[in-house]
């Protein structure tokens, strides 16, 4: 845990690109929504394995938007019952009923179509808000971050050691 | 492409998976196993074991070999042993959310066989409630049966009662008339009584002074008479009822003995109230088994279908639900299910069709029968059915009829007082049940006939009930169903009490005979010391009412003598006065 939080300063302080870390949130949030045993979490959890997105911000924020699902499940829940009784989507779930392949993705299950909506509705305009957030933290925020005395504290502490020495690796070129 | 593509994070994925699917494919058969255990345990509420899994992808079939399902009342052996299940389903259709299988194949199902080990059991309150309670009546079973000795021995212990409680009444009768004795007058006082009588009467009263003081004196001596004349009444009184209550007890007393036993045969006329259950004793463990078998379709799978039903409907806006998007698809459907038997040389097999609890999808009832050839065992062997969820509540119905049944070495009971087993008997047996929501109700006939029961144990009634059995060729058993489907109670209605307490009664008599007379001399033994003191004590209360009688007459005539006295006297002396009146003599 101490190693993951080492991880997201380091990539937060870091050149890191914003657009790395902004996909990164957005695909957790994505995966965070979507219950866990879903072909969907699967290929995000795929596409960040292929993708240069950073990791340690992924997981982080994984955890995150997991925790706020169960909050948001009835929304999700209530949102997939109005979707897959809708009258004017009958052709559609018509046509995935007979597909042979689309059930796959289990959409005919009110929370998880729910959630694949909202997390696709959400996706591209959460890359753009994520992207704004890091460049705001690092411009506004990354120093008076760093004169919290709680960071002052951390400083001493097994954490920065751990951050230093990731930083340490990572200006070196072995990360 | 590089600068947002990681080519060995794809790869590293793509590994990962794929030894994670190696992993699970290699784990399948433990894991299906696991879940199929896990699954029908909770189903069974008792430990089930099978023995190997096999599956194949496409179909999707899976094998379940050796299956044993521990009896949850009984955890040493299997309520039922399957031999191989074999379940082809839809995987399109599971992954759909629905439980598509065209057949389940049962094959060498077997029941009542032995476990290698205890099997564990997971107690329902319910089903132990539910359970018929036999073993108790098997303790009641422990009062021995009455012989012939034995109901004498009863009779003389009545007989001493009753003396006792004679005797305690002529105690107290005793003492009540010694009391009243007591209170009659003495010698001195009758004296008494005669003096002043005498001298009132040889007062001769003339003139009104002195009539007015002999009657004053008369009056007197009227009222301490009346007095004493009272106590004799009471005295004769108690005594005359004394002696005719006392004589009437005597009287019967005395009848104990003879009439006692002369009764016995009426009381060896025993209902079969006064006498263990002996047709839920011996065929209640039995009959609640065929009740349990018959019915365990309603029994057993009714309630999963209902439970899968109602969870089905259910929505969680926690946890979601799948939505059936094609709506005229049942959820939950086998389509044939055929059961084959290891028992009954393989001749019984039973088939069911259209296993759903969405009947209004499929717009038939779920079947199922029991077919069955004539065998060794039986000559024809009928059992049909259906059952479907209508307005939300389970209807069904199922009839079976066996004809010329050959039960052999069929243990009834088998505890360390006492085992009982039918080594033989024909049975023809009809019936037929119904479920209406969760009430079970039916009623059927089991016909017994050339009966031969063996019995044994460490039980004294053992050996009697052998002989009572060996009198009885044939009898009948009524089944009267009711209650819930998945505890149904039942009661037996039977001749076999009837013809049992008749034999007994017969073999009672067939004792009796050679014991009446030491019966009799036993009884008349117990009451001749009552019977002595009795009639000594009546004889001498009857003297003493004889002399209370006398009395009372003495004392009548003592007073009616003073009054015809006194008239007379008053009658001498208005003549004497009219006389002078006149002026004669």
């Amino acid at each position: 845990m101490l190693n993951l939080f080492a991880k997201l300063m380091k990539a937060l302080n870091s050149e890191t690109s914003p657009w790395s870390l902004a996909a990164a949130a957005a695909l957790a949030m994505c995966a965070g929504f979507i219950p866990l045993l879903s072909l969907q979490v699967l290929i995000i959890v795929g596409i960040v394995f292929s993708l240069r997105v950073n990791g340690s911000l992924f997981l982080a924020c994984w955890l995150f938007f997991t925790g706020t699902a169960y909050l948001l499940d009835p929304l999700f829940h209530s949102l997939g019952e109005w979707l897959l009784a809708h009258q004017g989507l009958s052709s559609f779930w018509q046509s995935y009923e007979q597909a042979n392949w689309l059930w796959i993705f289990q959409l005919h299950h009110t929370i998880r179509l729910g959630a694949t909506v909202v997390s696709l509705v959400l996706f591209v305009p959460a890359i753009f808000f994520f992207k704004w957030l890091v460049v705001h933290y690092r411009k506004d925020i990354q120093a008076r971050v760093n004169k919290w005395p709680i960071m002052q504290v951390l400083k001493g502490t097994k954490f920065w050691r751990v951050y230093r020495s990731l930083s340490g690796l990572h200006a070196r070129g072995q990360l | 492409m590089n600068k947002w593509f990681r080519w060995y994070g794809a790869a590293s994925f793509i590994g990962i998976l794929t030894g994670i699917g190696f992993i699970a494919y290699l784990l399948s058969d433990t894991v299906i196993r696991w879940t199929a255990e896990h699954g029908l345990s909770t189903l069974n509420n008792a430990e089930v074991n099978i023995e190997q899994v096999e599956w194949q992808a496409s179909p999707f079939k899976v094998d379940l070999i050796n299956i044993e399902a521990t009896n949850p009342r009984a955890p040493e052996s299997n309520r039922a042993q399957i031999g191989k299940l074999t379940v082809q389903l839809s995987f399109r259709e599971l992954m759909r959310g629905r439980f598509f299988a065209r057949e389940v194949a049962v094959e060498g199902v077997a029941f009542d066989t032995e476990r290698s080990s205890r099997g564990w059991v997971d107690r329902n309150p319910e089903t132990e409630a539910a359970r018929q309670n036999w073993q108790e009546q098997l303790a009641a079973w422990n009062v021995s049966l009455p012989d012939t000795e034995e109901l004498i021995d009863r009779l003389a212990l009545q007989t001493e009662e009753k003396v006792e409680q004679f005797q305690a009444n002529l105690a107290e009768r005793r003492e009540a008339v010694e009391e009243a004795r007591e209170n009659l007058p003495d010698e001195e006082q009758l004296a008494e009584f005669q003096e002043r009588l005498e001298a009132i009467i040889e007062s001769k009263p003339e003139s009104p002074r002195e009539i007015l003081e002999a009657r004053e004196n008369l009056n007197d001596l009227k009222d301490d008479v009346k007095s004493a004349a009272e106590q004799v009444e009471v005295f004769i009184a108690l005594s005359s009822d004394t002696l005719a209550v006392t004589r009437h007890e005597l009287t019967e007393l005395q009848q104990v003995a003879g009439g006692d036993l002369s009764r016995l045969n009426n009381l060896l006329s025993l209902s079969p109230d006064s006498l263990p259950n002996w047709s839920g004793i011996l065929f209640g463990p039995t009959v609640e088994k065929w009740v349990t078998r018959g019915n365990s379709i309603f029994q057993w799978v009714a309630p999963k279908l209902k439970s899968a039903r109602d969870e089905q409907q259910r929505p969680s806006r926690w946890e979601g639900r799948y939505v059936d998007l094609s709506e005229n698809r049942p959820k939950f459907l086998i389509e044939q299910i055929n059961v084959n038997f290891a028992q009954w040389q393989g001749a019984l097999a039973v088939n069911i069709n259209n296993l759903t609890y969405q009947h209004g999808l499929i717009g038939e009832p779920t079947t199922f029968a029991v077919n069955a050839g004539a065998t060794e065992r039986w000559s024809s062997l009928a059992l049909s059915g259906d059952m479907s969820f209508a307005g939300g509540q389970l209807l069904g119905q199922q009839q079976w009829q066996v004809l010329g049944l050959n039960l052999t070495d069929m243990t009834l009971l088998n505890s360390e007082s006492l085992t009982a087993k039918l080594l033989q008997a024909g049975v023809n047996t009809q019936g037929s049940t119904r479920v209406e929501g969760s009430e079970l109700s039916g009623q059927g006939g089991f016909d017994l006939s050339s009966v031969e029961m063996d019995f044994g144990g460490e039980s004294p009634v053992a050996p009697r009930l052998e002989q009572l059995f060996s009198s009885i060729q044939s009898f009948s058993l009524g089944l009267n169903l009711s209650g819930e489907t998945t505890s149904p109670s039942f009661a037996i209605e039977t001749d076999l009490d009837e013809q049992l307490a008749g034999a007994f009664a017969n073999q009672l008599r067939s004792g009796l005979e050679g014991q009446v007379e030491a019966g009799e001399e036993r009884l008349q033994n117990i009451i001749a010391p009552a019977n002595s003191s009795a009639t000594q004590w009546l004889s001498a209360v009857e003297a003493q009412r004889a002399e209370g009688q006398s009395l009372q007459e003495s004392l009548t005539a003592v007073l009616e003598t003073e009054l015809d006295d006194l008239i007379e006297s008053e009658r001498d002396r208005a003549l004497r006065l009219l006389r002078e009146r006149i002026g004669g003599n």
